[in-house]
């Protein structure tokens, strides 16, 4: 029981102090808040699940790595993409310029090349391990990032100098 | 400042998902825990039955005990079944290069019948209809190209994206069901005859597909988690958001998974009333997965995110159930050396066969067969397809 109780408190410490920046990142990838805590919550049930042995790993990236899989299973699932040109409804935005350009330009984009960005850019991920993550070859992810990032400078020109391409 | 400064100034609402997790957890274990508890108990008392009886009759193909399944194990899929391949009606290699060369035009040349068709996916992106071709491979072994603006579909109603400009063959194969941003478009194959399904409340059609009893059912963009299912009269016949995977089979019987809380199968009949089935599952929770729609009585399991997936690259499971008096009760189990996801499951052509998509390879797991797992195809992993069922030979 003690050994549990350590656990839970290990485990809750550790999701709570992550739990914002999860959501974060499947937010930017879904661009709908409430997926993006659906899924974040799923990971981390699962996470708690096998908190014995993750615990002294990498949970961190373990977690991340399910909420990414769990969301590309969703788009594959669901194929299709849902193309706006307005911003997320329902989120809130800085009055600075420069988020909010970031936030519309990254709902403009498809399920595939917002991931690609969001795991090599935002996550700072490899291209190998955002290959892995998404279930796609190394080739494939270059060409979306590439794919992507064109599309950002068009529909966003003002972030050109904040993203630059890496190989 | 950088584009990751950037990201970490959108302000977003404070969230609290953390909250309830680890009981969660522990509910989910202490199901498990039971279930497999349980399963001792049958196992103990088959085992003590047996005793009493004297030997045992001669095996039987398929077996009842959970504890006794599988499992058939495979780690890549063998390919050297061209018997198999030959008479499947499928063809038998399909690339990139092949759908996207020219066939004969499907509006000037129809079909009765085919039994796959395929398109590039990576090609729906930001196209508009006059691009847009879809390759279908009809039984007679002759291929035609649907270009879909034969269909008299406008750019305004394009849904610019991977599979779901697919669409899917009906299970025989004489129809192809398609979901526009605006409406459902049904095509009879042989007559070239085009049925425009309305979409109530003008909401945006995904992943139109059969339910195996004629009628239609897709999903809705704006509510992840609402299906209509659709006469081909347009008449709506179900409306809802399903607990969870939900099949229709040919009778019109309405199969429902209560996978969270309850681990029940649901199935309503026509009439109006509803048989409830209990499984259990030692190793996992239902995943997505697939009914045969003559079959009624078994579907797959994809168990591989819950129990497997901490293994990093861990295996996956698929196990085939059938149904036992109230129960239903796995009968053999398919352990992956890979990650195998819920879309790979493609269908149950019979009630103990599996038709799966995995890398290039569309296979066959037939587990009570004399080879348990047979190619049928090879197919492009850059290639979206659909699959009809019924046609699929795989005597």
């Amino acid at each position: 029981m003690e050994v549990s109780m350590r656990g839970q408190e290990s485990f809750e410490e550790w999701a709570l102090a992550r739990q914002q920046r999860f959501v974060r990142s499947a937010y930017l990838m879904t661009g709908d808040f409430q997926r993006a805590e659906d899924l974040v919550q799923e990971a981390l049930i699962r996470a708690a699940q096998r908190w014995g042995t993750l615990h002294s790993g990498q949970p961190d990236a373990w977690v991340r790595t399910v909420i990414f899989r769990e969301h590309v299973s969703w788009w594959r699932r669901v194929r299709r993409e849902t193309l706006t040109d307005q911003p997320p409804e329902g989120t809130h935005c800085t009055p600075g310029e420069a988020p909010v350009m970031v936030q519309a330009a990254l709902a403009l984009l498809t399920h595939k090349q917002r991931s690609v960005l969001v795991l090599r850019y935002i996550e700072d991920l490899s291209i190998t391990e955002t290959a892995t993550i998404l279930g796609v070859s190394s080739g494939t992810v270059k060409k979306q990032s590439s794919v992507a990032l064109a599309r950002l400078r068009e529909i966003a020109p003002g972030l050109e100098e904040l993203v630059e391409e890496r190989s | 400042m950088k584009f990751t400064d950037l990201v970490d100034e959108i302000e977003l609402p404070t969230t609290n998902v953390a909250q309830g997790a680890w009981a969660a957890a522990r509910r989910r274990m202490r199901r498990r825990r039971t279930a497999v508890v349980g399963a001792s108990a049958v196992l103990v008392l088959v085992v003590s039955a047996v005793a009493l009886r004297g030997a045992p009759e001669p095996a039987q193909p398929f077996v009842e005990d959970p504890v006794s399944v599988g499992p058939f194990v495979a780690t890549d899929f063998p390919a050297d079944s061209d018997k198999v391949r030959s008479e499947s009606n499928l063809p038998a290699r399909v690339t990139e290069d092949d759908v996207r060369a020219d066939a004969p035009r499907l509006f000037d040349e129809p079909i009765e019948q085919a039994v796959l068709v395929a398109a590039t996916v990576y090609d729906f992106d930001e196209r508009g209809y006059d691009d847009q071709r879809i390759t279908f491979y009809g039984t007679d072994g002759e291929t035609r190209s649907l270009v879909l603006s034969d269909l008299g579909l406008t750019q305004d109603e394009f849904q610019g994206v991977d599979g779901s400009g697919l669409g899917n063959l009906s299970p025989d194969g004489r129809r192809w069901v398609f979901a526009t941003t605006k409406r459902i478009v049904v095509l009879r194959l042989a007559d070239l005859d085009v049925v425009s399904l309305p979409v109530p409340d003008g909401l945006q059609p995904i992943n139109a597909t059969w339910t195996g009893a004629g009628t239609i059912t897709y999903g809705v963009a704006e509510k992840y988690s609402l299906t209509v299912e659709t006469d081909l009269d347009g008449s709506v016949t179900r409306r809802g958001s399903p607990p969870s995977r939900v099949f229709r089979d040919r009778d019109g019987r309405v199969y429902r998974f209560q996978s969270d809380e309850t681990s029940r199968l649901l199935i309503s009949e026509p009439g109006g009333a509803e048989v409830s089935l209990s499984y259990s599952l030692e190793d996992g929770e239902f995943g997505p997965g697939a009914i045969n729609p003559p079959g009624l009585s078994s579907f797959v399991d994809d168990l591989g995110d819950d129990t497997d997936f901490a293994r990093d690259d861990g295996d996956s499971a698929l196990k085939l159930f059938k149904r036992v008096d109230d129960r239903l009760v796995p009968t053999a189990r398919l352990q992956w050396g890979d990650r195998l996801t819920g879309d790979e499951i493609l269908g149950m052509p019979t009630s103990d066969s599996v038709l799966i998509r995995h890398g290039e390879d569309l296979c066959l797991w037939a587990p009570f067969a004399e080879q348990a797992i047979t190619c049928l195809a090879e197919i492009s992993d850059r290639l979206g397809i659909s699959v009809a069922f019924d046609v699929v030979r795989i005597d």
